[in-house]
């Protein structure tokens, strides 16, 4: 027994050390999560160890400080000074009790409570319930509803040689809210006048705090017959008509008796921004603009905290108006696509240039009205944290979930459709990637492990990445199990990628028990295809020991699609770029040598291919020469043979409408240049469709 | 030296090293006075300023004010000098607007005093 | 059983098919397009003749003839594309059906229009609403609504189904 407790001491007294340094850290970058992480950490080992090892008055009071650190890791709790002197007093007291427990004598319970109680004022009041059982919440009234102050602050000229410094006033002001501080030089004599050791200054202070108007005051309880002192509270909600936005600054300077509602007048008539003006025209001085300025930007950042619960939808539009819109925008793109074709043939300069100016309007245009339809990903994200936090619990497995990139917008839809593959992967991670503690021990990994999950811009894509520091894929697991399914031949070679990409075939499933958390039947072809319905690709790459990445490439928005326009007869078709890998010819020579099969060599490679002539039953003789698009998808490479390949074509996707519902291969239509219609076609159901009908023939 | 003054009937630099308090106020306005009248462009260089306080910014600002009604130039070298944006931004001397009283609207403190 | 739809004055709008003379009510009519280019889609039934740019919107066309078991339209300069808005499960749908050609919009008391007689057209007696009287012909007011309807647009699908496999 004595030895479990010694080689705790020791390790305790280096966590003491790491928990320092970091809080020396911390109090330099008081928002970096990793030193917040590494905090935290350090208290959880502290405490876990100290009740295995017999020290349960260590792991009781750590457990109290580990719970701040808890809140301020969720980003409840702001990192402050106090927190930070506080924290470090509580190692001194925590190393000087693994210093009594050496010599037996009794632990210092006064500083135990005083630190405690100190830790449980700087709470926000409604966390004051983590400790229940302590003192009542009495301290807790000097924090308040946040408000807004203008405190005009001017001391008497005789300040400075009594060795008051306003400065250090300022500073704590400071430190109690978001605060704006202006000077007011205009008293300042000229040079001849000036006393140098008089103060000439005087400021107005805007602050936005949750602090009493008494702690306010206290700040500057020993100037208090020093100097002239105005509180005021401003008023952030100014009654229901006024919310939209805080008041001009012409009327914060009428309302403060600055400015004349002439003189405001005549500087609003002339068009320039006013604040400037009424300093030139020495209406006003310019720090008195300055402060009224300093007012509004803090009204209005109230005024967005207040409402950040309303997250950013300001206006609710109905789904169907905004589809309208789109509808719209889409024809308008059409027929701008077809003037510009006009315009380009009739040689018309003055044609050209109104052509020209409207397409690159109606491209803003498209654009707008596209990005009304985004939504930032942090809201599915922070719906994340809570299931990381739950299954790892559930699990016993000690896993945090950090996120970034939570900004990256896209189209509403997709994010709606996007939400139930991200449940199945990071179920995935913790399930299958993220190993037990202990593993993770042995194996020289910290025992918590980390989810990652981050958004990204990249071109018309937006990238979501699923990270993991975990046990990795195992290749010869997943190989394996899938010569056991019979997915792939037993003596196949196949690459890392490949193998790896086996875990999306329908019914492959790796995990060695099924648990509530997967397993459930639900594999990762459906995360593939559901992926895919979004025009979206999935890639997955990973290294055994240290993790799996899976990267999601997702289209911006879903009305709109880059696709490859190609024609069979005199129908024209769209394929999602996105599907597409390649072009090759195919020449009437190539389709005798492969004596009636529809197979083709690409660098090597057999790859099937699909006629779309008769996929789609079009009459009519084929080209010498025809084209066949190469495309991937979950069915693997397969090529669909058509007449011509037109071009890239970025097209707004159109409803086809539900008579054609049942018509699987195709996923809508557009409007080409010319205004005739192209179908869109559905790689992936196309394939599934062939395969199925040949199948069913043989 | 801490004070160090380059003279010349176009230009005086005053450049100002360590620390410049209250105490100094007043040998500092003399300096600033006859660089005044002496010269048409004044420099004030601070880069190499570790302390100071209110009492000098207050002067810099008066003196500034004077350069502004005699018509010549007066500017603030401040480069690299963290402790001197520090204490300006401290003060809540920064401003967006510059005084009325001076038609050119410069002003000492407007500009990025970011570190 | 009678026809308890008609019983006020209506407008119809006329037009032919094979020679003979059909009617639409013209609450159904959106507008009437002169023969434009009609894409083709894959795996649909023959009536199915495609669908149409209509200023932007994707519209399906019907070949009347085919879709009544006449043969298939063949295009002339009297060749037209009426744009109906009819009903689908209670839903608002707009499609195109490809006529020979447009005659005339009709005014029809309901004293004018018998119910539709259970045999001797060329069609299914479900798709008429009555026949309207003018002179001495007939004309055949189609009930488009029904002739568009759910089990008719799944019975589409069905036959595309069918051409599939």
């Amino acid at each position: 027994m004595e030895s479990l407790k010694d080689i705790y001491r020791t390790e305790a007294y280096e966590l003491l050390a790491e928990l320092e340094t970091s809080l020396l850290a911390l109090e330099e970058i008081p928002g970096d999560s990793e030193l917040i992480g590494r905090v935290f950490r350090a208290l959880h080992t502290i405490k876990g160890s100290g009740a295995m090892a017999g020290f349960e008055d260590i792991a009781a009071f750590t457990h109290e400080i580990e719970t701040v650190f808890d809140l301020v890791r969720n980003k409840e709790l702001h990192v402050t000074k106090p927190l930070i002197d506080l924290t470090l007093q509580a190692e001194d007291l925590i190393r000087s009790m693994l210093d009594v427990s050496q010599d037996s004598s009794p632990i210092d319970t006064q500083r135990v409570e005083f630190i405690t109680d100190s830790l449980k004022q700087l709470l926000p009041k409604t966390n004051s319930q983590h400790f229940a059982d302590a003192a009542p919440p009495a301290q807790s009234e000097d924090r308040q509803e946040e408000k807004t102050l203008r405190i005009y602050f001017r001391p008497n000229p005789d300040i400075f040689s009594r060795g008051t410094n306003p400065l250090l006033l300022l500073n704590e002001l400071r430190e109690m809210g978001e605060c704006s501080v202006i000077a007011h030089t205009e008293p300042i004599p000229e040079l001849e006048d000036l006393e140098p050791e008089h103060c000439y200054l005087s400021w107005d202070v805007i602050l936005t705090t949750e602090h009493s108007l008494n702690a306010i005051k206290d700040v500057f309880i020993f100037v208090e017959d020093e100097c002239d002192l105005e509180i005021k509270v401003i008023e952030v909600a100014d009654g229901e008509e006024e919310r939209g936005s805080p008041k001009r600054l012409g009327e914060l300077l009428i309302e403060r008796g600055l400015v004349s509602h002439e003189d405001l007048q005549e500087a609003l008539s002339s068009q320039r921004r006013i604040g400037e003006l009424l300093v030139e025209r020495g209406v006003v001085e310019a720090s008195m603009v300055e402060t009224a300025l300093a007012e509004q930007r803090h009204v209005e950042a109230a005024r967005s905290r207040q409402t950040v619960s309303e997250q950013t939808s300001s206006i609710g539009v109905r789904a169907e108006k905004l589809d309208t819109l789109v509808n719209l925008v889409g024809e308008m793109v059409t027929v701008q696509a077809r003037l510009s074709q006009v315009a380009a043939g009739m040689e018309n300069p003055e044609l050209l240039s109104i052509s020209e100016e409207v397409e690159r309007l109606t491209a803003e245009l498209r654009d707008n009205t596209m990005s009304i339809r985004m939504l930032p990903l942090a809201t599915t994200f922070s719906k994340f944290k809570r299931l990381v936090r739950d299954l790892s619990s559930e699990l016993g497995k000690e896993i945090v979930l950090e996120t970034s990139g939570g900004e990256t917008e896209l189209d509403k839809t997709v994010i709606e459709r996007l939400n139930g593959p991200l449940v199945h992967l990071i179920r995935n991670c913790i399930d299958h990637g993220i190993e037990a503690p202990e593993i993770r021990k042995a194996a020289g990994k910290p025992r918590e492990g980390t989810v990652r999950l981050s958004a990204m811009h990249s071109g018309a894509n937006v990238l979501i990445l699923i990270e993991d520091d975990g046990a990795g894929l195992n290749t010869e697991a997943i190989r394996s199990k899938a010569v056991e399914r019979h997915l792939i031949p037993a003596e196949t070679e196949l690459s890392e990628k490949e193998i790896f990409s086996l875990i999306f075939a329908p019914g492959f499933s790796t995990a060695g028990k099924i648990t509530s958390v997967s397993g459930r039947g639900v594999g990762m072809d459906v995360v593939k295809r559901s992926i895919e319905m979004l025009r979206g690709s999935i890639d997955i790459s990973s290294r055994k020991g240290a993790g799996t990445l899976i990267t999601l490439k997702l289209p911006l928005t879903l009305a709109i699609v880059d696709g490859l326009l190609v024609e069979v007869r005199e129908g024209r078709y769209v394929l999602p770029l996105s599907t597409v890998e390649e072009c090759v010819e195919l020449s009437r020579e190539d389709v005798a040598a492969s004596h009636g099969r529809h197979i083709t060599r690409v660098r090597g490679e057999i790859v099937p291919y699909i006629r779309l002539r008769e996929c789609f039953d079009i009459a009519g003789t084929p080209p010498e020469v025809e084209q066949i698009v190469i495309t991937e998808s979950a069915g693997g490479k397969v090529g669909l043979v058509v007449d011509r390949v037109i071009g890239e074509h970025q097209t707004v996707i159109k409803n086809i409408g539900r008579i054609f519902r049942d018509v699987d291969e195709l996923s809508g239509a557009t409007i080409l240049g010319d205004g005739t219609v192209a179908l869109i076609i559905d790689v992936p159901k196309l394939v599934e469709g062939v395969e199925r009908n040949q199948s069913a023939i043989q | 030296m801490d004070l160090e003054v380059t003279s010349s009937a176009e230009k005086t630099v005053v450049k100002l090293k360590e620390i410049w308090t209250i105490e100094r106020t007043g040998e500092l306005k003399i300096a600033l006075q006859e660089a005044l009248r002496n010269s048409e462009d004044i420099v004030i260089d601070v880069e190499n300023l570790t302390s100071t306080d209110l009492c000098i910014l207050q002067l810099f600002c008066s003196a500034h004010a004077l350069s502004v009604k005699l018509g010549k130039s007066f500017a603030l070298y401040e480069h690299k000098s963290e402790p001197f944006k520090t204490i300006v931004r401290d003060a809540g001397l920064v401003r967006t607007i510059g005084c009325h009283r001076n038609p050119n609207k410069n002003c000492l403190w407007t500009g990025d005093w970011k570190s | 059983m009678s026809v308890p739809s008609i019983t006020t004055t209506s407008q119809y709008l006329t037009f032919t098919l094979d020679e003979e003379v059909f009617a639409l009510d013209i609450s159904k009519v959106r507008e009437v397009l002169d023969f434009i280019s009609v894409a083709k889609v894959p795996r649909t039934p023959d009536f199915m003749l495609g669908v149409i740019n209509l200023r932007g919107s994707v519209v399906p066309v019907v070949d009347m003839r085919l879709k009544f078991g006449m043969t298939k339209t063949e295009k002339s300069v009297n060749t037209c594309i009426i744009i109906v808005e009819i009903e689908i499960d209670e839903e608002a749908t707009i499609l195109g059906a490809l006529v020979d050609s447009v005659q005339e919009v009709l005014d029809l008391d309901p004293e004018q229009i018998e119910p539709p007689p259970r045999i001797g057209t060329r069609l299914d007696t479900r798709f008429i609403k009555g026949m309207g009287k003018r002179d001495n012909d007939f004309i055949i007011i189609l009930d488009i609504d029904k002739i568009f309807s759910a089990e008719e647009v799944a019975a589409a699908a069905e036959m595309s189904e069918a051409s599939a496999a």
